[in-house]
């Protein structure tokens, strides 16, 4: 077909990034130009990413969309971009999401400018760069490089508090991906190469292995973030203008989960199997112990933040769960391997679009109150009935109620955690009272009860934009949820495929 | 056809639900005309289905609906299995809810959330319906979790109502505990089995009872671990100690809505999803135990707590709470087609009750203290009738449809030489006497302390009315109807695993529905039961001063039984605060205080004073830094050449 030999890929990561630096062009203050500009960019990204789908073969996981080219050849490092069901699934996570902040900035009266809107669209072209690499040294740039603009958005647009939250963001990332550097420079070496998919087949002695995925696993782990290297979000999250915790929680914290994926999972799977329990007690320790301290917080964003981190916790228990399963002699059994590598996946984008929709109903409180302390909210749902309705859906989704997407990725996670260890599924399924706990808690202190606060009083209702942005995540949490294999179905052959060649390295 | 039948019967609810909620205009007449004709097709429809399996309750049919997900080899689909069980139960469903649905027009009519309220009630029975029908697990665990959504928003109906959203929040969370046990049991079921099929389940129960689940190096055995994890969830939705707590503050909801979800359909999915279950639960040894001591402490110790009530919704609700503790006693006998009917006279008779005590509310001007309330007898003849029928029925006195269940509940453990559980129940029907009579004594009689205006119209509108009438004819007289028919003539042999033990203790003892009856005459508990009505005229009509008696040690009986044995503040108090404080700790000691300011910012701190230090050596003076060469090459020189 013609979509095959049209560098598609690449005009999906440069149409935003070329838009975002029209805008610069654009007067600062003309702001209606600059959001429509800044949602027609995002738009048509969209729209390339959904050819994308269209004609990506789901059956096929060998990579598709395929560009070569020499970028710095003396030392083999190639532009090298193709998908596979893995980055297809975050590919579309990213335009969607990015799309729906374009629609929401409409409504937000944040000083905005150029810039602002600017640095969305560049983060969008980075973060589809990242998902798109087959090339390590290109991946690194983009992983590094999507820190920039996130940094200058809570930097400059963010809270009082926001040196110090950037900064503590900025250093703790990037402390993870130097060690991501080393070892991606250390592969290649072993390899000759810089193709990320040469490293699968590289024969590693299990101490080498073990470096490897210790940095792999700090990297990535600080991305998600797991805990215990997981404080500097709750921070970034308070600081960051309302558009920026969406695009932060929904898309950049599955790069650690895409990372993971991607490089820990098929490079080093004799270490996994060597330290999974570690991993996976973290994981335990995230969901549980994040929970409860999810149900302290004042902070509405704070909360949400952390729920976030229960919730990936999830995504590393799934993932991690494949070296424990192969540890075992389940050796012939790969369907339970692969449903618990399949609900990671469900659970990173069912996360990415029900934490931006919080996120979202938090921005459009906080335009309202200019207050995101739960206790100075009360009863919105008599001012604002049809916008408590769609936050409440919300909250239902976070706590994992069947029929949206919430709840098959943490299903599928507990199913092959009960077939390896009943203990890890029954700590596991504590989230289902947690989780509830938490979420419709909150739902409790800020849209039910009398309205006291003058504010509250005050609140105009839903604008047309603000309606949409939250509706179309409403209407794909749903879909998503009652036909689960939309997503399934795209990444399958790629999980299946990594854990046949697991399976068979062992 | 078949297929069909039930499609509608499921579906149509759901599309009321949808069209309501889509639905533009304000008007309340449209609302009500969508959301009844949507329960009321179903309702038809269960009826004639009822009726055909009353005649023939052999066909077994077994459909998939559509299938969900998949993953490679694993399918996870919808289906029906449409049996005499699933028939029975939608018929209860389908036809409390539609009446119920018609009462509610009257009784909502001046609530601005009118259409809210008929969404929810439809998506409620829709969400019922798939768990009636269900022929999986994973099935059964959405229309679980559907119902307790449910449950949720129809409770915090008035949201601005803090004590109704306190107590949706309670029932949920509560709910959610229970659904931990029954989601790791339908997994557990999928590990083991590899696959949720109920019939797959019972095929593979003699490979599973060789099956051991090892836990922290404690082996357990298979069935009887799966048995009660999904008990587990049993007895949070059925309300059976201890987590039967959620229940009484649901009471915050609409009373149609206490009615309809916390009386007559959503509390008895547990029940039902045990008898749905019953060849796993007859394989399944100590856990049967474990319930019928369950059900019967719960029987008998919450209904102690509705005698020192005095609300009337919350009175109900604790006799609700009793009621199922009989139901789910039966199911530890494994007398599962008792327990069913119970179930089924129950929902009718409580259903009654429920809207009674609606009525009753509505015309006191939303009082619910029975202790100020009086003199209605006159005032609202229609619902004193109502309430009269559905008491004695509750009461259990003869040819009512409540004797015929719950005294066959009793006489199983006569039957069966189990004395122990036998005299708790007697005791049990002592105590229903009193609180309903109780009820009907402080409200119908008395003095009209409210100061209710007698007007020479109808008490209430035909609305309110019709359902109490429709409701009493089931109340009174379904049990007798269907005493033969359904208990012993095969009705249940597809469905349930008690048909031997059944057939035997009908041969042996009840002979027929006639001899059964003569027979109660004669029995305990009715003798028991004249005793409670004497006891009770003698109480709450003449009114004789029982403050003697409660003093001393008797008052700390009275004392425990008004603090509901502590549930109140263990849910209200303690639980809440200790979660808090769990919370709270995590939070500032650990997250804060270790892992942020001791680890991460310490780090960057130490880096800083070192840093600082380090900084002290730059100070700019040349002869500083020569100084310092000079040193260094002096060092140098004799590392490298070994002065």
């Amino acid at each position: 077909m013609f979509i095959h030999h049209f560098p598609i890929l690449s005009i999906l990561i440069w149409t935003p990034i070329i838009g975002s630096l029209l805008l610069l062009l654009i007067k600062e203050n003309n702001l209606p130009l600059i959001k429509i500009v800044g949602f027609f960019f995002s738009s048509i990204t969209l729209i390339f990413s959904i050819i994308i789908l269209y004609n990506f073969n789901p059956h096929d996981f060998s990579l598709q969309f395929v560009e070569k080219i020499p970028w710095i050849s003396n030392l083999n490092i190639n532009y090298h971009l193709a998908v596979d069901g893995f980055s297809v699934i975050f590919i579309i996570l990213t335009t969607i999401i990015t799309s729906i902040i374009m629609l929401f900035n409409f409504s937000e009266e944040r000083s905005q400018n150029n810039k602002f809107i600017s640095l969305f669209l560049l983060l969008e072209g980075l973060l589809l760069g990242v998902f798109c690499s087959f090339d390590s040294i290109l991946f690194y740039i983009f992983f590094e490089s999507t820190l920039i603009p996130l940094f200058l958005i809570i930097g400059i647009w963010g809270g009082p508090n926001r040196i110090y939250a950037t900064l503590k963001f900025f250093i703790y990332t990037l402390f993870g991906s130097v060690l991501l550097l080393v070892s991606l420079i250390y592969l290649s070496f072993k390899a000759n190469s810089f193709y990320i998919l040469d490293y699968y087949h590289l024969l590693l002695d299990l101490d080498t292995q073990i470096y490897l995925f210790l940095a792999f696993l700090i990297a990535f782990g600080v991305k998600i973030p797991m805990w215990p290297v997981h404080t500097w979000l709750p921070d970034a999250h308070v600081e960051a203008p309302s558009s920026g915790s969406v695009i932060l929680a929904a898309v950049l914290l599955k790069v650690g989960g895409y990372g993971m994926i991607r490089f820990l999972l098929p490079i080093t799977p004799d270490a996994g199997i060597y330290l999974n329990h570690i991993v996976i007690t973290l994981s335990l320790i995230a969901i549980i112990y994040i929970s409860f301290v999810a149900l302290a917080q004042k902070d509405m964003k704070k909360l949400i933040a952390y729920s976030s981190i229960a919730h990936m916790g999830f995504v590393t228990l799934g993932i991690f769960l494949v070296f424990n399963i192969l540890s075992q002699d389940f050796g012939t059994d790969n369907d339970i391997i692969l449903v618990g590598l399949q609900g990671a996946i469900m659970q990173m984008i069912s996360h990415g679009l029900i934490s931006a929709g919080l996120f979202i109903c938090i921005g459009i409180i906080y335009t309202r109150t200019k207050s995101r302390m739960i206790d100075e909210q009360s009863g919105i749902a008599q001012t604002m009935p049809l916008f408590s309705a769609l936050m409440m859906f919300f909250l239902l989704a976070n706590s994992g109620l069947p029929g949206t997407s919430g709840f098959v990725g943490e299903f599928m996670v507990l199913i092959s955690s009960i077939e390896i260890n009943p203990f890890y599924a029954i700590l596991a399924s504590t989230t289902l009272v947690l989780a509830a706990s938490y979420s419709l808690w909150l739902g409790k202190r800020v849209l039910f009860g009398l309205t006291t606060n003058e504010n509250v009083m005050k609140m105009k209702s839903l604008r047309t934009d603000e309606f949409w942005s939250l509706f179309i995540l409403v209407i794909l949490i749903l879909l998503i949820g009652i036909k689960p294999n939309l997503i399934l179905d795209i990444s399958h052959e790629a999980s299946y495929n990594i854990i046949n060649s697991l399976v068979t390295k062992l | 056809m078949m297929y069909f039948l039930i499609t509608i019967i499921i579906f149509s609810p759901l599309l009321g639900s949808l069209i309501l909620l889509f639905k533009n205009d304000k008007s309340n007449l449209s609302t009500a005309i969508i959301g009844n004709i949507s329960i009321g097709i179903s309702m038809i429809l269960s009826l004639f289905l009822l009726i055909s399996y009353l005649f023939d309750p052999t066909p077994i049919e077994n459909f998939t609906l559509f299938k969900w997900f998949s993953s490679n080899k694993f399918t996870f689909e919808f289906g029906l299995l449409v049996d005499s069980l699933s028939v029975v139960m939608s018929f209860i469903v389908t036809f409390v809810s539609f009446f119920i649905h018609i009462y509610s027009i009257g009784y909502m009519e001046k609530d601005l959330g009118f259409n809210r309220f008929f969404i929810y009630t439809n998506f409620f029975t829709f969400s019922m319906l798939l768990i009636v029908f269900s022929n999986n697990f994973l099935q059964l665990f959405v229309g679980w979790e559907l119902v307790g959504l449910s449950s949720y928003l129809l409770i915090g109906f008035w949201h601005e109502k803090i004590s109704a959203v306190n107590a949706n929040l309670k029932a949920f969370i509560v709910n959610r505990i229970g659904d931990i046990g029954l989601l790791l049991g339908v997994i557990l079921i999928f590990v083991s089995t590899k696959s949720l099929d109920y019939n797959n389940l019972f095929l593979s129960l003699s490979a599973l009872s060789e099956k051991n689940i090892t836990i922290l190096n404690y082996s357990f055995e298979a069935i009887p671990l799966i048995a009660l994890l999904l008990f587990i969830g049993a007895s949070a939705k059925s309300a059976q100690i201890p987590l039967h707590f959620w229940l009484p503050d649901s009471m915050e909801g609409p009373t149609p809505i206490s009615a309809l979800i916390h009386a007559a359909t959503m509390v008895t999915a547990g029940i039902f999803m045990i008898v749905r279950l019953s060849p796993l639960y007859n394989e399944s040894g100590y856990v049967l135990d474990l319930i019928l001591i369950i059900g019967t402490s719960t029987a008998f110790l919450m209904g102690l707590v509705a005698l020192v009530q005095n609300d009337i919704k919350r009175i109900i609700a604790y006799s609700t709470i009793s009621q199922l503790g009989y139901m789910t006693a039966a199911l530890g006998a494994s007398y599962y087609s008792f327990a069913i009917y119970h179930l089924l006279t129950h929902a009718f008779f409580k259903a009654l009750l429920f809207l009674c005590a609606g009525s009753i509310i509505l015309k006191c001007h939303h009082e619910q203290d029975i202790t100020k309330m009086g003199g209605l007898r006159k005032i609202m003849p229609y619902t004193f009738f109502a309430y009269l029928i559905a008491g004695i029925s509750l009461m259990g006195v003869p040819f009512t449809s409540g004797f015929y269940s719950k005294d066959l509940i009793i006489d199983i453990f006569k039957n069966n030489g189990n004395s122990f559980i036998y005299y708790f129940l007697i005791a049990g029907v002592f105590i229903t006497t009193l609180y309903t009579s109780k009820i009907f004594f402080k409200v119908f009689f008395g003095d009209n302390k409210l100061k209710i205006e007698d007007s020479t119209e109808l008490e209430h509108k035909d609305v309110i009315l019709m359902p109490l009438i429709a409701l009493a004819i089931p109340s009174m007289f379904i049990g007798l109807a269907l005493f033969d028919s359904m208990l012993f003539n095969n009705y249940f042999a597809g469905s349930t695993s008690d048909f031997n033990i059944t057939s035997n203790f009908y041969n042996n003892y009840i002979i027929s529905a006639f001899s059964f009856t003569v027979h109660a005459f004669t029995s305990l508990s009715f003798f028991v039961l004249v005793i409670g009505v004497i006891t009770s005229y003698l109480i709450y009509y003449k009114e004789i001063d029982l403050s003697k008696i409660f003093e001393g040690k008797l008052s700390l009986i009275k004392k425990i039984l008004e603090s509901e044995y502590g549930f109140i503040n263990l849910s209200n108090n303690y639980i809440p605060l200790y979660f808090k404080k769990i919370a709270n700790i995590l939070w500032i000691k650990s997250d804060v205080n270790i892992i942020d300011n001791l680890i991460v910012n310490g780090i960057a701190n130490q880096i800083k004073k070192i840093s600082t230090r380090i900084r002290l050596i730059q100070t700019g003076y040349i002869y500083h830094y020569a100084f310092t060469m000079i040193i260094g090459l002096m060092l140098f020189l004799l590392v490298f050449f070994n002065f």
